[in-house]
């Protein structure tokens, strides 16, 4: 056996848990299990999607071309109408789902907003790929602002339609996901004008390609809004109309209506926040999944990679490395955190959708709550580990062969798109501050995942924390208490010197509302964390318990300086959570390769040389850059460069 | 409303600093006295630490924290110049009069006084009593008298120098307390708010009980001095000079309260004005018509050079137009600042680049495929040597970080020509340069292997001396000793310089260099037994064709071994270099070289980023106006901390390259290696930490410009692809942390037994008494004194590194030292590193501030600085903490002084991002455009996938998707 196997082999073999029981954990269910580990299967099989290095040689007209392939593959394969069946795709693929905006954004729109007939008549075609849509809302002025859009709809009562129109520059739809050439059609956000009067923005359901042609129809001027940072294989694109006529049908319905030339709202708007949730609710979902490939390859790697000699003249695997284990034990921990969160909150969303269906919206607010908060928090903690994996694994992490960097660039605008994380965490912090005064005046609307703030006299009076170790759940939530209170307390006090609410909240507590959500999120994590561990098989219920609790000690040694603040914590205190977090380390690290083995990655969905299966990094990489990189023709310019014999300037 | 903020502003602003440095000004014997004070605190601090040291050497104490004073000065930021010269003359009067033993007894009066006081104000009377109460008898204390005098003439300087000056600016302070009390009741009806009048009131009443106090005080000694001593002293020649000084202090004194006066009427007339002018009279060159006017056009050089493109930008007609009037300094000077004697070059270079339609940027180019690319910048590559001059080594390194790609053959400049200059013997630089230079060869540098990177001395290539026929044979044994990684060597490159291990007759001899030839010059393929070829496409580095290189059984002759310091004979002896360590020699000048680069790409990120956040306007305020996202708290929170980053690394870069170039003088020179471990451990630590810093800071940056800095055409993302890989080459930033830890730990050692170790780690002598100390300040504004922030950040570097020590002592004893090492105290060991950087990156900064001529920059340099340190604070307390320097509050407080110099920063932030010098080619970012929105559009239309004939390709595709059958 190769040395490198032996290594991975020896480790696996001193894992002490039962690694199903933390796959089934992972994966719900048995139909989701499936769906993924058939989606593995069926890119690895198909010779001309599968993953490959090779891939990010080319240019990014070669990879759209390839990233079209794949939807012809996708589509035989899978049912796009459910997203649990497509959304493992997301985390698989080298580049992104190309259709992903058009069913994840725009069909829950149409059915959200759009009346029954409407969604009837464009829904189905949704299915058969005659209609691709996209999702146009952000313009290059404004992103998160929606009520500041400047692109109009102005009503017609002669010929009974509207006429969209891009009034500047900075209103020119900007950034929304397959416009660039994939979608025919696009859901428009426009600011309504009637009579003269600007009765808000609404979505239309705009065609704006030609079904056959596929050409750009008159009035619209499209197109590809060029490369970014990832995504390369996404046709994110710009769209601007000039006096474009659609017809009255186009704004979907559901709660404003034009009829008979009278201009009506019905039913409650809120409801609109229900599309944003699905997709929102996917990223929590899917992409800390991309973290654990990261980590994977990680860990893998650092088993097999070894440097410096011990004692005994024989190298250590990385993975010994203290410095190595404080970069990827705790994100580890964190992960399997964000995993359960993401499941939860598709639980928390569903069970709104289906209120939300009978018209009770009591559960709408907080699921937003949550939903936001976790939404920035997973996005960002998949950035920074995907980047610490990629720098744990030295100079190999840089190159696309480890699989990282790809994985880097796909999850990236996360943190941006689909409302901007700070944009996020403020409402959570209004939303806060909201529950808070709930629990001065009427305790019995402040929902379960926010009953801290009723016990918030316990929770500082409770000065016992001889056994530290024990209480850290309790640190997270005397953390996040605190800072509540105290930015509640900032902010009457500001105002108290003639500063309106607006200015406060803009200029004087940015920083310390963002670090409330964030602590929110944590504490939530937590909660999250410890139901799943008190359901969980009696087998892993001690592995789950510790990574909680590196969880937790981790996050509180990152954020002490609140409690360090209050003097709720002393040095002896903080010293011993140091301590417990070394403790913890060599109480996981044997058991890491278990840990991301649960997520039962096949190679090929890691992409990776380094991090496979068994071992062999060096063996592969060095393999695949001899034999399959593509740049090893030596181009004719370098000769030409060659042949010069430049006389260089003196 | 808006009336009340500005009289508030202004009489905030005159109270802070203008009454104060009146006051102090006046009580001329006061201010001296706190400045001798605070400067014997400062020795004294150094005499704990340094009891070691000779008295001899006291002198040259005195004369480095001479230095410091200005830093004292800072804290009155508009202070009259003339207090320094009155405190050279102090100076050199002690210097020549005063004995070892005086000066003894005065540091420990004044440092228990020290301790006593705190804040600004109270400060002064405890001098105050230093002065005239407990030490009058002028022996010890009191230099300016330290001469004999006899009674008569003792009288008489008694009443001209003392007594007078303090009646008189006794009622000098009663009047100018009287005339602001004066103006605040004039605008009294002005404020609702009572408490707003309270506060006013409050600082004038509170300097009136003070003088009064002072002045019992000072009434009551003298009278019993005059009746109970006797003087036979001699009268000194110094004494004249002394009154005259008084006098002319007196006139400038009076002269300045007029136009005080003249100015506060001049304000109410032009409400617009009024800071401007403020800040003009506050202005120490204020006596000078012609400085005055330059004063008042830097204030305004902003809007006089920018009028055109602000307008462009519509920033003139907002609020935040009054930021851009008020960026208090000249851009240009600051820019000379950064880049010292290179700042002409700077400008020039990028220039040249942008004027020619080869070598300038070109939107088209992004999303090429890789080979497509490499074309490119090989072309690229070709013009700009003949641009530029590439013998001048300061080329390489700015031209770099013009293009969003890496430009072929970097290597070749900034490893493999210096190795060769560094390692080679005169003949040796004599073959191998100019060809190098001619571009006849192209070189990389061959060091890392597949298997092994930072741990060099476990390569695996090896070379075997053949004493035969005087050639070295090179191989490679395992997959693992595969040369990985070099850069230009996958594509481009002819030769490389290839580390190995050396075998003569058997016997190991450790890594040497040696040049090697890979391809033919002519046909450009593989020489015989050479397999070299690309690794394949990464993260960003997109046109860098980082290769491998297979060697079996290549031969090259003897002299291709560099053998400037260790050499192997014909006959195959082997000759050991003196230090070993000059093989690092390179790495050095290449670290250095990324160091500069951690700066450059931060600040094009930021240059980039507070330009777009001035423009970008996201939700309306309470009067429907957009507001520009620079003014949220939040987005403050992301651009400022890192602009006080960029300009710490930015000075701490220039710092280096002192040394480094000190370093390097001396080894040729001299043969003197003593600086190379300090300089190493140095380079080590702050590669690692401005790194990481960097990487994560553009990445911030990015964000903060929301979606859009997700575009390549937006510029941030080129860079930060660019930059990422800084982390983990040339040493992995971990390992290279653990280097400076292995550095701190041996320093930690010799300070216990005495021994002498290098500045930058004085903190380490005495550590158990110099972990006793405890922060004291009480309030925000007293943060704004860096040297407060410097005590505090030198026992947290302290702390960090006695921590270490503790537990490797007791992990060594527990499993041995290489294990404990390696697995049990690595975490420690990094942050003492880290925590050692912090410190190191701070105090330099400082050194670099207090010696700014320019008033005005170094106090909004002494703001950043400030800035940085309380950041590191901020992020990661818990040592301060653990540490006990300090207290809940006290980091509340810290809070609270960022937030405060949020403010004071933000109207110079497009002054200090101006300060970096990029033209637009360098930043590349469609965002700085003057009009960002159209300019993105513009390159959206010229993006590649756009182009009629492959839509036509695409819209096939998509029909034919349309067709395949369905689940």
């Amino acid at each position: 056996m190769h040395p490198t196997t032996q290594m991975l082999e020896n480790a696996r073999e001193r894992v002490t848990f039962p690694i199903e029981e933390l796959t089934k954990l992972i994966y719900v269910n048995e139909e989701i299990y499936e769906t993924f580990m058939k989606a593995q299967k069926i890119i690895a099989n198909e010779p001309t999607i599968r993953n490959h290095p090779d891939y990010h040689n080319w240019s990014r007209k070669q990879q759209i071309i390839k990233s079209y392939e794949k939807l012809r593959i996708m589509h035989q394969h899978f049912n796009l109408a459910n997203a649990v069946h497509w959304a493992p795709l997301l985390s698989i693929f080298q580049g992104t789902t190309p259709t992903a905006v058009s069913f994840a954004m725009t069909v829950p729109a149409l059915r959200f907003l759009g009346t029954d007939e409407q969604f009837n008549l464009w829904g189905p075609k949704f299915l058969t790929m005659e209609i691709v849509a996209a999702y146009a809302q952000t313009e290059i002025g404004h992103g998160s602002d929606v009520q500041n859009l400047e692109t109009t709809a102005t009503y017609d009562p002669q010929s009974n339609d509207f006429i969209l129109h891009t009034p500047s520059v900075s209103a020119v739809k900007f950034w929304p996901g397959e416009l660039g050439f994939l979608s025919n059609y696009a859901l428009v956000y426009a600011k309504l004008i009637f009579n003269g009067k600007n009765k808000g923005v609404h979505p239309f359901m705009v065609q704006i390609r030609d079904n056959f042609t596929h050409k750009t129809l008159k009035g619209v001027t499209v197109g590809d809004i060029g490369p970014k940072l990832g995504y390369s294989t996404k046709d994110n694109g710009f769209l601007a109309f000039d006096n474009y006529r659609i017809p009255l049908n186009s704004m979907l319905a559901r709660y404003v209506r034009i009829e008979n030339g009278q201009f009506s709202r019905h039913g409650n708007e809120k409801i609109s926040y229900a599309s944003m949730m699905v997709s929102r609710q996917l990223i929590i979902f899917i992409y800390p999944r991309m973290a654990a490939q990261a980590l994977t390859v990680a860990i893998r790697y650092s088993i097999t990679r070894q440097q410096f000699t011990n004692d005994k003249g024989v190298e250590n695997s990385v993975i010994e490395y203290q410095t190595q284990q404080d970069k990827l034990l705790p994100r580890l921990a964190t992960c399997y955190g964000m995993i359960f969160t993401g499941i939860r909150i598709m639980q928390l969303v569903d069970d709104n959708f289906h209120r939300v269906q009978k018209k009770d919206f009591s559960t709408l607010q907080q699921s937003h709550a949550i939903l936001s908060a976790i939404k920035a928090y997973s996005s960002q903690w998949v950035v920074d580990t995907t980047e610490w994996c990629r720098l744990s694994c030295g100079g190999h992490g840089y190159a696309h062969y480890s699989g990282i960097p790809a994985v880097y660039f796909d999850t990236a605008p996360n943190v941006t798109l689909e409302g901007e994380n700070q944009v996020m965490y403020l409402q959570v912090a209004r939303y806060l501050l909201k529950v808070l005064q709930y629990a001065e005046k009427n305790p019995e609307k402040v929902p379960f995942y926010f009953s801290f703030v009723l016990q918030i006299k316990d929770t500082l009076n409770n000065k016992d924390l001889s056994n530290i170790n024990t209480q850290l759940g309790y640190l997270l939530k005397l953390s996040l208490t605190i800072q509540l209170i105290q930015v509640g307390k900032r902010i009457k006090d500001l105002m108290n010197t003639g500063k309106t609410f607006q200015q406060v909240w803009n200029q004087h507590v940015g920083i310390h509302l963002l670090s409330l959500a964030q602590r929110y999120a944590e504490y939530f994590i937590y909660l999250v964390f410890q139901e799943y561990i008190s359901n969980a098989n009696q087998s892993v219920k001690d592995i789950l318990q510790s990574l909680c609790d590196l969880y937790c000690v981790q996050t509180i040694l990152d954020n002490s300086s609140t409690l360090i603040e209050s003097g709720q914590i002393t040095q002896e205190q903080l010293k011993s959570l140091n301590e417990l977090k070394i403790e913890l380390f060599t109480k996981i690290k044997p058991q890491a390769i278990g840990l991301v083995e649960a997520f039962n990655f096949n190679d090929n969905a890691l992409r990776t040389c380094i991090g496979c299966h068994d071992g062999k990094p060096y063996e592969y990489i060095y393999d695949w850059a001899t034999k399959e990189n593509s740049v090893n023709k030596v181009p004719q310019a370098v000769i030409d460069l060659m042949g010069t014999k430049i006389k260089p300037k003196l | 409303m808006e009336l009340i903020k500005k009289i508030r502003i202004s009489f905030s602003y005159c109270n802070s600093h203008y009454l104060c440095s009146i006051c102090i000004f006046i009580n001329f014997h006061s201010l001296l006295l706190f400045q001798v004070s605070a400067l014997k605190q400062c020795l004294c601090d150094q005499f704990e630490l340094h009891n070691y040291i000779k008295w001899e050497q006291l002198r040259n104490i005195l004369q480095r924290y001479l230095s410091n004073l200005l830093l004292y000065r800072s804290l009155f930021i508009k202070f009259f110049d003339f207090n320094y010269c009155c405190l050279n003359i102090y100076y050199m009067q002690y210097i020549i009069h005063a004995s070892v033993q005086e000066y003894i007894q005065d540091v420990l009066l004044s440092v228990y006084i020290c301790c006593l006081c705190d804040s600004k104000i109270i400060t002064f009377i405890p001098f105050y009593v230093d002065g005239y109460g407990v030490t009058y008898p002028m022996e010890s204390t009191n230099c300016l008298y330290n001469m004999r005098l006899d009674r008569r003439s003792y009288d008489l300087q008694i009443t001209l120098c003392y007594y007078l000056p303090i009646w008189v600016s006794f009622l000098y302070n009663l009047t100018i307390i009287t005339l602001v009390v004066r103006r605040i009741l004039k605008h009294i009806t002005d404020f609702k708010n009572k408490t707003q009048v309270f506060g006013l009131l409050l600082y004038p009443t509170i300097l009136f009980i003070c003088w009064v106090i002072v002045i019992l005080l000072q009434l009551s000694c003298s009278l019993a001095q005059f009746n109970n001593l006797t003087h036979n002293q001699l009268f000194s020649n110094t004494y004249p000079s002394f009154s005259v000084t008084y006098l002319v202090y007196w006139m400038l004194c009076v002269i300045a309260l007029l136009r005080y006066l003249q100015k506060l009427e001049l304000m109410d007339a032009n409400q617009n004005i009024k800071m401007i002018y403020l800040k003009v009279i506050l202005r120490p060159k204020l006596a000078n018509n012609q400085l005055k006017q330059l004063i008042h056009n830097n204030c305004e050089y902003y809007l006089i050079n920018n009028i055109k493109l602000l307008s462009q930008y519509n920033i003139i007609e907002m609020s935040s137009s009054q930021d851009l009037v008020k960026c208090s300094f000249n851009p240009d000077d600051m820019g000379q600042l950064l880049y010292k004697e290179n700042y002409h070059k700077w400008i020039k270079v990028q220039e040249l680049i942008a004027k020619d339609p080869i070598s300038q940027n070109n939107v088209a180019d992004y999303g090429q495929s890789r080979d497509k690319l490499y074309e490119i910048y090989c072309k690229k590559a070709y013009k700009l040597h003949k641009l530029l001059n590439y013998s001048d080594e300061m080329i390489p390194g700015m031209v770099n970080s013009q293009f969003p790609e890496t430009v072929v053959t970097v290597l070749h400049q900034t490893m493999f020509i210096p190795t060769i200059k560094y390692l080679g013997t005169e003949k040796q630089i004599e073959k191998w340069i100019p060809p190098s230079l001619n571009y006849e060869i192209v070189g990389c540098y061959a060091q890392t292997e597949l298997g092994h990177g930072s741990d060099v001395q476990s390569l695996e290539t090896t070379a075997v001396y053949d004493k035969n026929t005087e050639e070295f044979i090179l191989n490679s044994p395992t997959i693992s000793s595969t040369k990985w990684w070099i850069g230009d060597l996958g594509l481009t490159a002819t030769h490389a310089v290839t580390h190995a291990q050396l075998y003569i007759n058997g016997k190991h001899y450790g890594v040497q260099t040696f040049i090697v030839q890979v391809r033919d010059t002519h046909t450009h393929l593989p020489l015989k037994g050479i397999e070299v070829g690309d690794v394949g496409p990464k993260y960003g580095y997109n046109t860098k064709d980082n290769g491998y290189l297979r060697m079996n059984n290549v031969r090259i002759p003897r002299e291709q071994m560099l053998m400037r310091y260790s050499k192997v004979s014909k006959a195959g002896e082997f000759i050991k270099a003196q230090n070993e360590k000059i093989g690092y020699a390179t790495m050095m000048q290449v670290r250095t070289s990324i160091i500069f680069n951690t700066y450059v790409s931060l600040a094009q990120g930021l240059a980039i980023g507070v330009k777009y956040s001035h423009f970008r306007r996201q939700f309306k305020d309470k009067n429907g106006i957009e507001r520009p996202i620079i003014d949220y708290q939040t987005q403050q929170d992301k651009l400022i901390p890192l602009v006080a980053d960029c300009y710490a690394q930015g000075f701490g870069c220039l710092r280096i390259k002192e040394i480094l170039t000190e370093n390097l003088k001396r080894i040729n020179e001299k043969n003197d290696f003593s600086l190379m471990g300090d300089l190493h451990a140095l380079l080590c630590c702050c590669k690692a930490i401005y790194t990481w810093n960097t990487h994560f800071g553009l990445d911030k940056i990015r964000q903060s410009l929301g979606g859009h800095g997700f575009l390549q055409s937006s510029g941030v993302v080129s860079i930060q692809t660019e930059f990422s890989p800084s982390c983990t080459y040339e040493g992995e930033n971990t390992v290279l942390l653990l280097q400076t830890g292995r550095y701190l730990l041996k320093a930690c050692n010799k300070a216990q037994k005495n021994q002498p170790i290098n500045e930058n780690v004085e903190y380490l002598y005495n550590i158990q008494q110099t972990l006793q100390q405890k922060a004291t300040f009480t309030r925000s504004e007293q943060l704004l004194c860096p040297e407060i922030i410097r005590k505090l950040m030198r026992l947290h570097a302290a702390f960090y590194v006695n921590k270490m020590m503790l537990k490797m002592m007791e992990k060594a004893g527990e499993y041995g030292p290489k294990e404990a090492w390696n697995k049990h105290v690595g975490v420690s060991i990094t942050e003492a590193s880290v925590a050692h950087t912090y410190y190191w990156t701070f105090k330099t900064f400082l050194d670099t501030l207090i010696k700014v001529q320019d008033e005005n920059i170094r106090s909004v340099l002494s703001n950043l600085c400030c800035l940085y340190g309380l950041q590191r604070i901020i992020d990661w307390p818990i040592g301060y903490f653990e540490g006990g320097f300090l207290n809940g509050e006290q980091l509340e407080i810290i809070l609270n002084a960022k937030e405060y110099i949020f403010t004071l920063i933000k109207p110079d932030l497009l002054g200090l991002v101006e300060s970096f010098k990029f033209n637009d080619n360098a930043l590349r970012s469609d965002l700085v455009d003057a009009k960002p929105y159209e300019k993105l559009l513009q390159s959206a239309k010229l993006s590649s996938v756009n182009n009629e004939e492959y839509q036509t390709k695409l819209r096939s595709l998509t029909k034919q998707l349309r067709e395949i059958p369905k689940l």
